[in-house]
């Protein structure tokens, strides 16, 4: 970071501004030095010798502003940490006072959402006594399938408890919006209404008293299956100790306001908070901070654009920080970047049209492919030009979906790291990793058995795969029968006969005499390195064994080049992966890891993230990812209706304070797929309109991350942007004309 | 059970039900109109075309008491096509062979087939609106676009059992190397082998929300 840069007039201002005074916000546009300001404001703090919190509302957040520090001299009374980090400090110290034999255990949002599957079986296996009462009617919206129910309504929890809403808030404020909904419906009639509702749900419009009737009982079913849920989840967390980064932001806040004396000793000797992305703040963390400092947040500063708001449909509300904030300064100087891309960009959120050019260069691609290579040989041209690779950056709004993308880069020799919501285990060399390390713990799980066999390291046709799979001409008679399963064939294990064929050709051989010599020498030597592994386990510590199985398995046959050290990037994630485990479970074994990893695989997409890897590499990132970065070259891919922006899918039920529960499905005996209240709410409260105006907020923020040249693309045919925008076509027609 | 939850079992049993209100009232509805006799339900059928055996079971067979054709039923709990100059597309382009089957089935049994019927059962929500077509000699002309009833010719559901026939000489004669990876993520869903896979289709954002 340059501390001696010179600072701007409201720079200077911002960070002159008095400390015991009540909350500062530094807003500003991209590329105006908000985070600089608050950054420098750090400094004065800590050089007038008070100690500091310096923070961001995510954790990546504040890696940046770590990054930022770095180089700097030692500022031991800058702590610059996860404001929950406070939050479960607080809580640990209480609980151990309270009971010192509970050991509060911070946990991520995925072993979280595994609490709420847990406490949701007896709901799913209808042992509920308010079933057998026929108390609680199942039959609700989204319960057709469970498991979705599951993800949908820990979604909920957790927006609830980043609310500060708490169980019995959330029951009375269910109660009173049915009451208030039902008891007087709205005019279902008004043309307003009926105009602006897609044309295959209007007949959720056309409800009698007896339907409507019929939709409040289901809605008060579902409210109470919700509430109960909810209750046994915070219950279960609250009886093991665990600890999301929101539970610990939720009981803190709770017990800094019924007891006050412990703000003192929560705050640690803290004297100022400085709070970076202020507009992605959900109001847990304003909460905690207002019970810190008091409501007037005296010594805190907040600085973030709201012009970047894009998590308010997660629960953030940038209204807190910068609506309630004493004084506000606005910073106006773009110091990077060019603010042409900021005004070209500011159209698409404010849909009118740029002044002047920019350099903004347009692609449409014939097909997704196109666009991939479009993209790759462009940041070629750059890298080769003399731009770094780590100064280029693919912002995507899904991660998942940039796959075709990563490969393209690769192609071309391009080295490539890969950051923002999406799943390690979704990546062909994390799943390899787990094949090599399923064959040690369990060579008897088929499908990671057959990976094995095609791998790299070993390699063998499909004629040979036949081969194992197959009977040997001399096989021994199985003793018993084994019973007939019913079959889930989306299960790996549904084939049992199937599964003990196959390890056992692999691991003692009994089909190798159909072998080709070559396959038989492979997997020979397969076989060897297994029983080296068996003698391994026996004395070497789970993350050495894995590391070693992962060196002469999947990284052996990596390969030189972009490609090979992508691959070995995953691969040290994975083994980042163990490590924390065993520091979590020192007694785990591999069985253990390999049963937390498939857990993980099959996590909700939104509840896991990939952390930034390594440096000098081109960025493929998502939005969330890519905030606060900049880079020189920006490349945002897939910018078309339906990717860049999503498109609205409502979940399967949502919640207002005002209106208590929307269930979305009409169950029952019902003649229309959705319910007249959620038709009717989505109209009134302009979800489509607000959820398309943040993902234009997305746009805004990912294109202001390029300083010097931003790429837009798309592929095939845009539509007429009616269900949703076409940002690329509203954006180069704003700059041509 | 067949069902992974109990609360699905329940649950799926509800619709169950309410579907076969809507299926009684289009069965007696039909039957006030052209009245019929039901000679099999889950009929077996079994035909040997050029070498090749092929077995299915049909689910329901009518005969129809003034004119003694029969209509092959087939109910459907998935999607379907939604109108007969779809189906008749889908059987041209070798999507779906399942009622030209039955068809040369019944025929070599004997049987005047005279109709074949899909009946959607997929949502209990909706009457039940069968895709129908009446089978012809002659070549049929394709009917309008989104009406359920239409015509099918004799020489269409000839087309869709000589490849039914290729097919099967390829599968069963010849060397397949490999089958084409599809192209649709949805798929590998259900597939008891996509952890192995390492070439499964990359995800893209669906164009058009559901």
């Amino acid at each position: 970071m340059n501390a001696a840069a010179s600072a701007t007039d409201d720079q200077s201002r911002a960070i002159a501004y008095p400390f015991d005074a009540a909350s500062l916000a530094i807003a500003g546009p991209p590329g105006t030095g908000k985070s600089l300001a608050l950054i420098r404001r750090a400094l004065r703090a800590h050089g007038e010798g008070r100690t500091v919190l310096l923070s961001a509302a995510s954790e990546r957040g504040v890696a940046q502003l770590r990054e930022r520090l770095d180089g700097l001299e030692p500022l031991g009374r800058i702590r610059c940490e996860p404001i929950d980090q406070l939050a479960f400090g607080l809580v640990r110290r209480h609980r151990r006072e309270r009971e010192p034999a509970c050991e509060s255990v911070p946990i991520d949002d995925v072993a979280a959402a595994r609490v709420l599957e847990e406490v949701g079986l007896q709901l799913f296996s209808l042992e509920w006594s308010e079933f057998i009462s026929s108390e609680i009617d199942p039959e609700i919206t989204g319960m057709r399938a469970p498991e979705r129910f599951a993800a949908a309504a820990y979604r909920l929890i957790r927006k609830l408890r980043a609310a500060l809403i708490s169980p019995q808030d959330f029951r009375a404020a269910c109660f009173r919006g049915a009451t208030a909904f039902y008891g007087k419906p709205p005019n279902f009639s008004s043309p307003e209404l009926f105009m602006d509702t897609q044309q295959k749900y209007r007949d959720s419009l056309h409800v009698t008293p007896a339907e409507l009737a019929r939709q409040h009982s289901r809605e008060l079913d579902l409210i109470k299956i919700l509430v109960r849920l909810y209750e046994a989840y915070a219950a279960a967390l609250w009886a093991r100790g665990l600890l999301t980064p929101v539970e610990a932001l939720y009981q803190a806040t709770h017990l800094l306001r019924e007891v006050p004396s412990l703000r003192e000793p929560a705050l640690g000797g803290i004297d100022v908070a400085l709070i970076d992305d202020a507009q992605d703040l959900v109001p847990a963390q304003f909460a905690f901070l207002q019970a810190l400092f008091g409501e007037r947040l005296h010594g805190v500063t907040f600085a973030g654009d709201e012009g970047q708001a894009t998590r308010t449909f997660a629960g953030a509300r940038p209204d807190q920080a910068f609506g309630n904030a004493s004084e506000t300064i606005t910073l106006t100087f773009v110091q990077r970047g060019d603010p042409a891309i900021v005004r070209a960009a500011a159209q698409v959120v404010a849909r009118s049209s740029a002044a002047g050019a920019a350099p903004v260069e347009f692609y449409r691609a014939e097909s997704l492919r196109d666009e991939a290579r479009f993209v790759a040989a462009t940041a070629a041209a750059r890298i080769a030009a003399g731009t770094p690779p780590g100064e280029i950056a693919v912002i995507v709004r899904n991660l998942r979906c940039a796959q075709g993308l990563i490969d393209a880069l690769l192609a071309r020799n391009i080295p490539v790291d890969v950051a923002g919501e999406m799943n390690l285990y979704e990546f062909a060399a994390a799943q390899d990793g787990l094949a090599a390390l399923s064959a040690l713990a369990d060579p008897y799980r088929h499908d990671r058995l057959l990976r094995n066999l095609e791998a790299p390291w070993l390699n063998l046709s499909d004629a040979s795969i036949a081969q194992l799979c197959g009977e040997p001409p001399d096989a021994q008679a199985m003793l018993f029968e084994l019973p007939d399963d019913e079959i889930d064939e989306t299960q790996p294990r549904w084939d049992r006969k199937r599964d003990l064929r196959l390890g056992r050709n692999v691991v003692y051989g009994e089909a190798d005499a159909g072998l080709s010599d070559e396959a038989r020498q492979r997997i020979g030597r397969f076989r060897g390195a297994r029983q080296r592994w068996e003698q391994l386990e026996r004395r070497l510590d789970l993350r050495v064994l894995a590391r070693t199985i992962l060196e002469e398995t999947v990284l052996a046959t990596a390969g030189n080049g972009a490609r090979g050290r992508f691959t070995g990037a995953l691969v040290c994630r994975l083994m980042a992966r163990i490590d924390a485990f065993v520091r979590r479970r020192p007694l785990a074994t591999l069985d253990d890891f390999l049963a937390e990893a498939d857990a993980v695989a099959q996590a909700d997409p939104e509840l896991v993230l990939l952390e930034p890897g390594r440096a000098g590499c081109v960025r493929v990132l998502d939005v969330e990812a890519a905030k606060g970065a900049e880079f020189d070259c920006v490349f945002l891919p897939d910018v078309r209706a339906g990717a860049f922006p999503r498109y609205y899918v409502p979940e399967a039920f949502l919640f207002t304070p005002r209106y208590g529960m929307i269930p979305k499905e009409n169950v029952g005996d019902a003649r229309s797929a959705r319910t007249a209240k959620f038709t009717y709410v989505l109209f009134r409260l302009k979800t489509r309109e607000r959820y398309y105006a943040e993902e234009r907020r997305a746009f805004y923020c990912a294109a202001t991350r390029a300083r010097e040249r931003l790429y837009v693309s798309a592929s095939g045919r845009p539509t007429k942007g009616m269900g949703a925008p076409e940002l690329l076509e509203e954006l180069r027609g704003g700059l041509t004309g | 059970m067949g069902f992974p939850t109990q609360i699905e079992f329940e649950l799926a049993r509800r619709r169950a039900r309410r579907t076969a209100k809507r299926y009684l009232a289009w069965f007696l509805e039909r039957y006030r109109r052209a009245p019929f006799e039901v000679i099999g339900t889950e009929e077996s059928a079994a035909l040997d075309l050029d070498g090749y055996e092929f077995i299915g079971y049909i689910d329901r067979l009518d005969r129809d008491d003034r004119t003694g054709a029969v209509t092959v039923i087939d109910y459907k709990t998935g999607t379907i096509a939604e109108s007969a100059v779809q189906y008749r597309d889908d059987v041209a382009s070798f999507v779906d062979f399942q009622l030209p089957f039955y068809y040369w089935v019944r025929t070599a049994c004997g049987d005047r087939v005279g109709r074949l019927m899909l009946v959607p059962l997929k949502d209990p929500r909706l009457e039940v609106r069968p895709i129908e077509l009446e089978v012809v000699p002659l070549p049929a002309p394709r009917p309008s676009y989104d009406a359920p009833g239409g015509t099918i010719g004799i020489d269409e559901l000839e087309r869709a059992k000589v490849r039914m026939i290729e097919l099967a000489r390829m599968l069963s004669d010849e060397r397949i190397e490999s089958f084409p990876v599809t192209s649709d993520p949805e798929v590998c869903t259900y597939c008891a082998y996509r952890d192995a896979c390492r070439n499964r289709p990359q995800l893209c954002e669906e164009r058009f929300a559901h």
